[in-house]
């Protein structure tokens, strides 16, 4: 603990800033700064919220707890194929994305933290510039190639470009964890008569665990939100996910959108989001800044 | 230096001495096999999935081909030429351009202001509000459009609502031309801010403090310790993050005009990445998308040098000149040397 003698009147224990009257302006310009991100930042999930609770005749009132509450919209939507079918389609999806991603991805990493090999370095730059690579400009190509070899609308023709955009969050984040474990405790357990297989299970999975969690959910996040592949590359419900149906009823409805509903689904798909948020945030955040950059 | 890209230089800061003994190879196939066993199954999916597709659309620029017809026919440079002479495809460009200059202040001051009051008064107001900033980067682009969409209904919406109450008149925000794209940057701002708002932080997280207070030692006031001792040393993070986020930004930029405008009122709120998506998925015209995306790839691929090369020059002044663009993957374009990664 380091005790900083500043020699102001006012000097606490971290050196408050003086209260002149350019520090108190600089004050009250910040002050707005910061709550019109908080507005921009919170009101869409707490107005999705409030909406997805409100009656259908209440929708249009402006006041931010509903006058009037409901749980229709959520029985209305859960009661329609429609949206339990996108539900069942986003979870499969990313789950089976997320999990074949992070199994590639720790192979890799594995390789690219631990060995030397000709060539590595041209091939993890081709392998994260995917990372940033636009999206959009494979979605054309995709949906042609998905046409001819029947995967468009199908539950495939999801998850590989899932699989291809999360292999090189996976092999950044991954090698990153990787480069930090202690390799060498390995051999240590081994001589202190592990067996190898007793090695890998009793000390290197638990070292290693932490950072493939945080791989798999960053993988998932990414897979859940995605929305330029999801509305290219479905038509119909069976592999379209609740993003792209969102999109789909809100935007292509002739008649008068069911708000209510399209709130209650948009509530329902940040609810994992959040939960991550709540109980993972200290790990996306670690996640985020050593690696990859797609929240 | 081992080959390495940044990948391999975030520990390096860590355990310089770990990386001379980290090649390690207990008994098994040679290292080179046994590294193909790992990295093959990777390798191929990205090479079949990505590297395939994209030279088959670099094929499909040169032909004409909608789904119509059966058999695409040679178009040489014509689709090219369409992106030019239409006017469509300039004024989309012309309004990426607006898009990434309103994004810029989002990605760069913005953040990294925020990012500087939460590191100097640490605390539990500040973690809760990092909480809440963290929301919008893993919120669904789709489920945060929606929203504002819901908000700004020129009818219905509670933006009007609360406007009229405060005696002004009612606006339709997405349908005005003068709003339209405004609007839609700040709705995405909002992700961008959070997003670099961690990755300053995980920069200032490795700034020497001592610099703070020998600055204060001099008497030298909180705004001058921060504008002439924070800010310099971030600098250079400010810049890697605005090539950045200029990369990253359009898929969310996409989303919310998808939602939104689509493209509209009049093509102000139109892009390229949104352009692209219209040639593909309303007229089937794949070779003139095709060719968009190849002039798009080729747009990133010259952001992406920039990146990679100020992410190295800037980082010869060596270990002092505070930490490098700390994090995001994208850098590996190229090689880089000089990134070092902050760590949280």
């Amino acid at each position: 603990m380091s005790t900083v003698t500043v020699p102001a009147p006012r000097a606490g224990r971290a050196a408050r800033p003086t209260g002149s009257s350019t520090d108190n302006s600089r004050l009250l310009a910040w002050t707005t700064v910061n709550t019109v991100i908080i507005v921009v930042s919170i009101v869409p999930v707490l107005w999705l919220l409030s909406l997805s609770f409100k009656t259908p005749a209440s929708i249009p009132d402006s006041h931010f707890i509903p006058r009037h509450w409901t749980l229709e919209n959520y029985r209305g939507i859960f009661g329609t194929s429609l949206f339990t079918r996108a539900l069942l389609n986003s979870i499969g999806i990313a789950l089976i994305s997320t999990f074949l991603a992070v199994l590639l991805a720790s192979m890799a990493a594995y390789a690219v933290a631990r060995l030397r090999f000709p060539g590595k370095t041209v091939l993890v730059g081709f392998a994260l510039l995917i990372s940033v690579f636009p999206q959009i400009s494979l979605v054309n190509p995709l949906f042609n190639l998905w046409r001819e070899l029947g995967l468009f609308d199908t539950w495939p023709g999801l998850i590989i470009p899932y699989l291809t955009f999360g292999l090189p969050l996976g092999i950044y984040t991954l090698s990153a964890f990787f480069r930090e474990i202690p390799w060498d405790l390995e051999k240590a357990a081994q001589v202190d008569g592990a067996t190898p297989y007793q090695a890998f299970v009793k000390v290197i999975a638990p070292l290693a665990a932490p950072g493939m969690v945080t791989t798999a959910i960053l993988v998932f996040i990414q897979c859940w939100n995605d929305f330029v592949f999801a509305i290219s590359l479905t038509s119909t419900n069976r592999s379209r996910t609740v993003p792209a149906a969102i999109a789909f009823f809100s935007g292509a409805s002739q008649f008068a959108q069911p708000i209510g509903s399209i709130a209650a689904a948009a509530v329902i798909i940040t609810i994992p989001i959040i939960l991550f948020v709540l109980f993972f945030q200290r790990r996306i955040v670690a996640g985020l800044t050593s690696g990859a950059v797609k929240g | 230096m081992t080959a390495d890209t940044e990948v391999a230089s975030r520990a390096a800061g860590r355990r310089a001495g770990g990386r001379g003994t980290a090649p390690h190879r207990p008994g098994g196939p040679a290292p080179r096999a046994r590294s193909w066993l790992y990295l093959g199954p990777a390798t191929i999916s990205l090479a079949v999935w990505v590297y395939g597709p994209l030279v088959f659309t670099g094929v499909l620029s040169f032909l004409h081909w909608n789904l119509v017809s059966d058999h695409p026919s040679w178009a040489g440079l014509g689709n090219y030429a369409r992106l030019v002479d239409q006017p469509e495809f300039p004024h989309a460009a012309w309004h990426t351009l607006l898009y990434a200059v309103g994004i810029l202040p989002f990605a760069t001051v913005v953040p990294m202001a925020l990012a500087i009051m939460l590191w100097k008064k640490p605390g539990a107001v500040s973690t809760g509000y990092r909480a809440l900033l963290f929301l919008p980067v893993v919120l669904a682009p789709v489920a945060n459009a929606i929203a504002w969409q819901f908000i700004l209904d020129p009818l219905q919406g509670a933006a009007n609502g609360l406007l009229q109450d405060a005696g002004f008149g009612p606006r339709n925000w997405l349908g005005d031309p003068a709003t339209a794209l405004p609007v839609i940057v700040l709705i995405t701002a909002a992700k961008v801010v959070g997003l670099n708002l961690l990755l300053f932080g995980a920069a200032l997280a490795s700034l020497d403090r001592r610099t703070l207070e020998a600055a204060r030692l001099e008497g030298a006031t909180e705004w001058e310790t921060t504008r002439f001792v924070v800010v310099p040393q971030l600098r250079r993070t400010a810049v890697l993050l605005g090539l950045l986020s200029l990369v990253v930004v359009w898929p969310w930029i996409f989303t919310n005009v998808a939602v939104l405008t689509q493209g509209g009122p009049n093509g102000a709120t139109d892009n390229v990445y949104y352009r692209l998506y219209t040639y593909a998925f309303t007229f089937f015209d794949a070779g003139t998308a095709s060719a968009a995306a190849i002039v798009i790839s080729l747009a990133f691929a010259v952001l992406l040098g920039a990146y990679a090369v100020l992410g190295r020059r800037r980082a010869d002044p060596g270990p002092g000149s505070g930490p490098a663009g700390s994090g995001p993957g994208p850098a590996g374009a190229r090689p880089e040397r000089g990134r070092s990664h902050a760590s949280v």
